[in-house]
């Protein structure tokens, strides 16, 4: 028999995955009392993992060059933006002055996911529909595999995941 | 800057110049060395290889070395021939004929002849031109020629109505009587006329049940075999769809749409069947003939095609009629494969994933351009030889196989990782599907612009319009298993990106079709669209241009292909041109227009 006093609420799908106060046991992230923004969370990653990575800053040396605007969507506090250019590579928070390769709108929840490791693919909250990309899509898959080779991923995985048309350091 | 250049520094304008300059170059010089790197990998691409065969020099090359050495219409043997046939008739019949010297001039243009995709045939342009090649006739007439009846009325009306009993027995006896009434033989009176059996000999008709125990107990000469025709994961959904019901199907002798019209076929079909009924049954000294002859001819008939609007005059069976859902359904290419949706196919095996594409999209490809040229190439507009060039675009060069193995390679790195998280298709949420398409049309659109012979073989806006759009809604389709969102995609390719890219798009009213493609692509109303799979080219928007019916046909079959459905449209459809007895083959149809383009191809409704 269905129970009528049970509320049916939609709870989304990052309250279940990420307790409070889940940025505390991450290693590579600043000691903070609040959430960290998309911002620091992003740059924290870049110079505490990616950066320190051979593999990650040889891929990234094969790549030509690449200017990618990161919108992180946080479902509560709003949109941060980020402007990450690779070859030569760096990170600055706002907007870039040129017109970017890509712009890719990353759902804050499933960046954080990536980051600390608890999804290996970069590229699945494209897939399967939470983030969205507007422009060059080999930008983004450079993007991918710098970070994922910065996580572990080995760089022949990484070429042999790309398809024909696009290998590592197709303009 | 102005005045002469003075001794010490340069001035700041000219040497920010002077670095724009530079950097431009070494750009260029990047630009040039990474052409280069990349040009192995070009050769490896099936585009590559069969325009090397058409062209006979490499496709990439931006020199045409042969320039103003060719020998205008004297370089292609074909032409040669139809000269001096119609010198020949021309002499015999004292009035002038075929000359092409009385064309325009084409100068150095080359003449080239067509690779068929996926094979190694190389034939001739004129041989695929739908008057000259008899297979593509065939298709025609095989489509115009069926009807559908359904038989559950009549039987309910000769078993309340006139008191008979209908049993397998009586069915077999009325359908032995109706193979004879449809070859044009008289069952009521003796004294009347008969039609020479060899002029018909191709027209017959079977019955479709989904009930097997029914199935076996009726002659099976005269029943198709769902279950011999499609993969036992098909057959046993088109049998549940179709159930107990029995349909007839009947296919009128070519030699009525030939002499009169594709309507007559329809008639035909009541006509005869009522006859039939009224021999089989000993039906002629009751008083319920009435009833019998309306329950046989308009209870429950389906025309494949409705009539078009007036003005056209398109009557039933009219291909302007047919719904694009029943023209996606008539393509078998894909029957023996099992019914897998799309993303978990090539999640598992790309070969097997571009197996399905081939016999599917490949089979669409095929069927779809040929028959929608005889409305909107021939009936639609009078008739243009150029025409027939555009719609063979989709099988031949290997330029659309091309980007169907990139989509292909693409749905296996990328998108089907969703199946790892249980999803089998991406939402179906324009933002989620925009960049998908962007991203395959900009490829399309480098391809384009990376080879000359490319740009030589699609040499009509209209025919790159006529590629980009199919790839774009496939690619929609596929990722969400929505026609709608196929619809989307071409509109939102052909009038936007396109035109953002290359500033027009086709001739011909191309624009129109999909500017208003993009309101209307989600519209319900009869006036401005209707379900994708209802739709049809008996609609002021969808039919002002060649090949512009295609892509909206492909869509509706790769979103099936990407649900795993078994059809399209109607179980009825897919089951009716899976039938054996067809002269055209509708399983594999690039093998008829080989054989149609070397003359070996024998139409059955001449003899």
């Amino acid at each position: 028999m269905e129970d009528k006093n049970k509320k049916y609420v939609n709870e989304p799908w990052w309250k279940k995955e990420f307790k409070d106060g889940w940025w505390k046991e991450v290693s590579w992230i600043h000691p903070q009392d609040t959430e960290p923004s998309g911002v620091s969370l992003f740059i924290d990653y870049m110079l505490d993992k990616a950066i320190i990575t051979p593999d990650a800053v040889k891929i990234a040396s094969w790549i030509p060059h690449r200017l990618i605007l990161l919108e992180i969507v946080h479902p509560l506090k709003g949109t941060e933006r980020l402007s990450f250019m690779i070859s030569p590579t760096s990170v600055t928070p706002g907007i870039p002055d040129v017109t970017p390769d890509v712009i890719v709108t990353y759902d804050y929840y499933d960046l954080a996911k990536f980051l600390i490791g608890r999804e290996k693919d970069f590229t699945m909250s494209f897939w399967k529909g939470h983030s969205r990309i507007y422009g060059n899509l080999t930008a983004l898959i450079d993007l991918a595999d710098i970070l994922e080779v910065a996580l572990g991923k080995k760089i022949d995985e990484a070429k042999e995941a790309r398809i024909k048309t696009w290998p590592v350091g197709y303009p | 800057m102005s005045g002469p250049l003075k001794k010490g520094k340069l001035p700041k304008e000219l040497t920010s110049q002077m670095e724009a300059t530079a950097a431009a170059s070494q750009y260029l010089r990047q630009a040039v060395k990474n052409m280069r790197d990349f040009i192995p990998l070009e050769k490896q691409r099936r585009i590559y290889k069969d325009l090397e065969k058409m062209f006979g020099v490499d496709p990439l090359n931006l020199i045409d070395e042969k320039m103003y050495m060719r020998k205008g219409f004297n370089q292609s043997a074909a032409i040669m021939k139809n000269k001096e046939l119609g010198r020949l008739i021309a002499l015999d019949r004292f009035i002038p004929m075929y000359d092409p010297s009385v064309s325009e001039p084409i100068g150095h243009q080359q003449l080239f002849p067509y690779k068929i995709s996926g094979t190694d045939e190389i034939v001739s342009g004129n041989s695929l031109h739908c008057f000259n090649n008899v297979a593509m006739q065939q298709l025609f007439d095989d489509v115009r020629r069926t009807t559908i009846l359904n038989l559950d009325v009549p039987h309910k009306v000769i078993q309340v109505r006139a008191s008979k009993e209908v049993t397998p027995e009586t069915i077999d006896h009325f359908l032995k009587t109706l193979q004879h009434t449809i070859a044009g033989g008289t069952v009521s009176l003796d004294q009347f006329a008969d039609i020479n059996p060899e002029l018909t000999r191709d027209a017959y008709c079977k019955i479709i049940t989904g009930n097997d125990e029914l199935r076996e107990l009726i002659d099976n000469r005269f029943s198709i075999d769902i279950n011999a025709g499609f993969h036992k994961s098909r057959a046993e959904k088109l049998k549940h769809a179709i159930g107990d019901t029995i349909h007839l199907v009947v296919r009128a002798p070519t030699i009525l749409v030939r002499a009169l019209d594709n309507s007559v076929a329809f008639k035909w079909a009541g006509i005869q069947s009522t006859l039939a009924f009224i021999v089989a049954y000993r039906l002629t000294k009751d008083s319920n003939l009435a009833d019998i002859s309306y329950a046989t001819q308009y209870a429950n008939t389906i025309a494949l095609g409705e009539p078009t609007w007036q003005s056209l005059g398109g009557h039933y069976n009219s291909i302007a009629g047919i719904p694009f859902g029943y023209i996606a359904d008539m393509c078998q290419g894909d029957s023996q494969l099992p019914l897998r949706p799309f993303m978990e196919i090539t999640n598992e095996d790309p070969k097997l994933s571009r197996e399905y594409l081939k016999k599917s999209i490949g089979c669409v490809g095929v069927i779809a351009p040929i028959l929608t040229n005889f409305w909107d190439g021939y009936q639609l507009s009078g008739g243009a030889n150029i025409l027939d060039n555009v719609v063979i675009d989709t099988f031949t060069g290997g330029i659309f196989d091309d980007f169907i193995d990139i989509m292909n390679d693409m749905m296996n790195k990328y998108f089907s990782r969703i199946v790892k998280i249980g999803m089998n298709l991406m939402p179906t949420r324009w933002y989620n599907l925009r960049w998908p398409v962007e991203n395959m049309v900009n490829i399309v659109m480098e391809t384009m612009e990376k080879y000359p012979s490319a740009m030589e073989t699609l040499k009509l806006g209209i025919q790159k319009m006529y590629i980009i759009g199919l790839v774009a809604g496939i690619m929609a389709s596929l990722l969400s298993g929505s026609s709608t969102a196929g619809l989307w995609a071409i509109d939102y390719a052909i009038s936007l990106l396109v035109k953002e890219g290359w500033c027009r798009t086709g001739t011909t009213g191309y624009e129109i079709i999909n500017q208003l493609g993009l309101p209307y692509s989600c519209s319900l109303r009869i006036e401005e669209g209707g379900l994708p799979e209802l739709r049809g080219m008996n609609n002021f928007h969808q039919i002002h241009s060649i090949g512009s019916a295609v892509p909206r046909i492909a869509v509706l079959y790769a979103a099936a292909l990407a649900r795993g459905d078994a059809w399209v449209s109607s179980p009825l459809i897919k089951v009716v041109f899976n039938d054996p007895h067809l002269s055209f083959d509708f399983k594999d149809p690039i093998s008829a227009i080989i054989k149609g383009t070397k003359g070996e191809f024998k139409p059955k409704g001449e003899s």
